[in-house]
């Protein structure tokens, strides 16, 4: 079962030094109940495209292609039709906790407040499902926490208010772009646990944004490369750190401490200037002299998917 | 065995609050240690154990509330304004969060002239460009902001920047800990082939102990503030990092 369509999307940024396509042609399947990590390095734009998912790009950006939801197109959707969509049936949970909550308004009102926008509770009836949820996710002193504010928090309870907040609607789809990046190891480890909690506990699908490969080693079931704005690998979690077919998951991997840390050779790319053919092929171990000239595919086998000159 | 250029001796740090001074907090207890000249001494720990305190001491950031830091031999409380200024320059420290360390409204070229403007020193653009290039990046970027560039670049800026200084001993405040796993590799490798290099001493703290054990020659590990284990960072046991939760 489907819920989640990507057909050729693309996202291009109108910059003063000209047009940037930083993503260009995904295509991706999300499917229902399972954890899709959609990974890559800094920059590779597999934040934007959760943005371009929720239409929370900023005004510079193009979005072509179709985002398809339950059969109908979230890129024809007027703002008005999306903003029920968004929150209610495909939440998000941001990256940065102190920059997503707002500082000034206590957690029991930001956790309820999804209630209030989008199913017309009047706030103080909100109460029983925000203690439940809090409970859910692990604090203790539930009734306490209700009127504190986020500066009363440290990094890893803000990261589970918004989760608690992104949950209470009980979307089918939640996104989580980056829920590691920038914590601490203690940090991050509560944060491991927080998403293998939603994994357990919910039926949503999720869509893992992230560059932190032993949460996704812990969360996927599957996992989708990026390179340069494209899907360039797509595997079952197992096979994907067991077989990587891609010569840049392989490097990435590589890249692994337990791997000795060896680094991915040469700049990353440009995406203002990116190079003709395989977008990788500067950086290549394995390149072909075909690998300048010919752009690849996504070839697909099975339940994998590879955009690489080697397995045409 | 090469020499002894920075020495902790029973240091002890002790963060008092409320008024007058009702609750003290002691960060840092006993701390004894040495960094030698091109070596890598390395710091690791759980969040709270005292890590960066120790780190920020260690580069005079702070001052500690009991025990001496040396430096080639001079106690750093006895040093004059001027021995304290060449100080500042010969031991640096490296933050986790480059795009913390650089200013945001200043182009990487105006970063550049600002510390070398504040050290007393000035260097050409082509002095800029070379330390640029030894760090991997391309002298291209001198008129961007810091937002323009990535996390990996803003890191590599930053370490740049430090070298212009010619330090002697570099504190690495988790210096990877916000980046991407391959550009973690990349920086790590560009640290030691510049150790190799110019005979830098690092002190490098970090929480994840392959990374230490990757770094570091000798590595102290802290437990609430006091030390664990204390000795080549092979010999340092899992069972022993596990329970100070490494």
């Amino acid at each position: 079962m489907s819920c989640l369509h990507l057909r050729n999307l693309t996202v291009d940024f109108a910059t003063p030094s000209g047009n940037l396509r930083a993503v260009d042609g995904v295509r991706l399947d999300h499917e229902g109940g399972e954890s899709l990590a959609l990974i890559g390095e800094t920059g590779c734009g597999k934040s934007v495209v959760a943005h371009a998912i929720l239409g929370l790009l900023p005004g510079n950006a193009t979005v072509g292609g179709v985002i398809e939801f339950q059969d109908r197109n979230l890129l024809a959707m007027s703002e008005r039709e999306l903003a029920k969509v968004r929150g209610a049936q495909i939440g998000i949970v941001l990256q940065n906790p102190s920059l997503a909550l707002n500082p000034i308004h206590n957690i029991g009102r930001q956790i309820g407040e999804p209630l209030v926008v989008h199913r017309g509770v009047a706030l103080r009836s909100t109460r029983p499902k925000v203690l439940s949820r809090l409970r859910r996710l692990g604090f203790l002193d539930v009734e306490g926490h209700l009127d504190a504010f986020p500066f009363e928090f440290s990094g890893g309870m803000n990261q589970r208010v918004l989760i608690a907040a992104s949950l209470i609607l009980e979307p089918q789809v939640l996104i989580a772009d980056e829920p590691t990046k920038g914590l601490d190891a203690g940090l991050r480890g509560l944060v491991r646990k927080e998403m293998l909690t939603i994994k357990h506990l919910n039926s949503s699908s999720l869509l893992l944004i992230t560059h932190d490969l032993e949460l996704t080693r812990d969360i996927a079931d599957r996992v989708a490369v990026m390179y340069g704005g494209q899907i360039v690998e797509i595997a079952p979690a197992e096979s994907f750190f067991s077989g990587p077919l891609h010569p840049y998951t392989r490097a990435l991997l590589q890249s692994l401490p337990e791997n000795g840390f060896h680094p991915i050779p040469g700049p990353p790319l440009s995406l203002t200037d990116p190079p003709g053919g395989c977008r990788f092929h500067p950086r290549c171990p394995e390149r072909g002299e075909e690998c300048a000239r010919r752009r690849p595919d996504l070839y697909a086998s099975g339940r994998r998917a590879v955009r690489c000159l080697l397995y045409s | 065995m090469s020499a002894v250029l920075m020495k902790a001796q029973d240091v002890c740090q002790v963060f008092r609050s409320g008024w007058p001074a009702r609750r003290t907090l002691e960060v840092l207890q006993d701390i004894n240690l040495k960094v030698r000249s091109g070596q890598t001494l390395g710091i690791v720990g759980d969040s709270g154990s005292g890590k960066t305190t120790l780190g920020r001491i260690l580069a005079g950031v702070d001052r500690p509330t009991c025990g001496t830091v040396s430096y080639k031999g001079s106690r750093l409380s006895g040093l004059t304004p001027v021995q304290w200024a060449a100080f500042r320059r010969r031991v640096q420290m490296l933050f986790q969060d480059p795009e913390g360390a650089l200013n945001p409204v200043k182009t990487i070229r105006r970063s550049f002239e600002e510390v070398g403007r504040l050290a007393g020193i000035s260097k050409s653009e082509t002095v800029v460009s070379d330390l640029l290039r030894t760090v991997g990046l391309s002298p291209e970027i001198l008129p961007r902001l810091p937002r323009q560039l990535s996390g990996g670049q803003n890191q590599r800026v930053a370490l740049a920047r430090i070298l212009m200084l010619e330090p002697e001993l570099i504190v690495l405040d988790e210096p990877t800990s916000a980046l991407d796993v391959s550009v973690q590799a990349q920086i790590l490798h560009l640290l030691k082939s510049l150790q190799r290099q110019r005979n830098l001493a690092y002190v490098y703290i970090a929480h994840d102990i392959r990374v230490i054990r990757f770094m570091c020659d000798q590595v102290v590990l802290l437990d609430k503030g006091g030390v664990k284990f204390q000795g080549r960072s092979e010999e340092l046991r899992p069972d022993v990092a596990l329970s100070a939760g490494v």
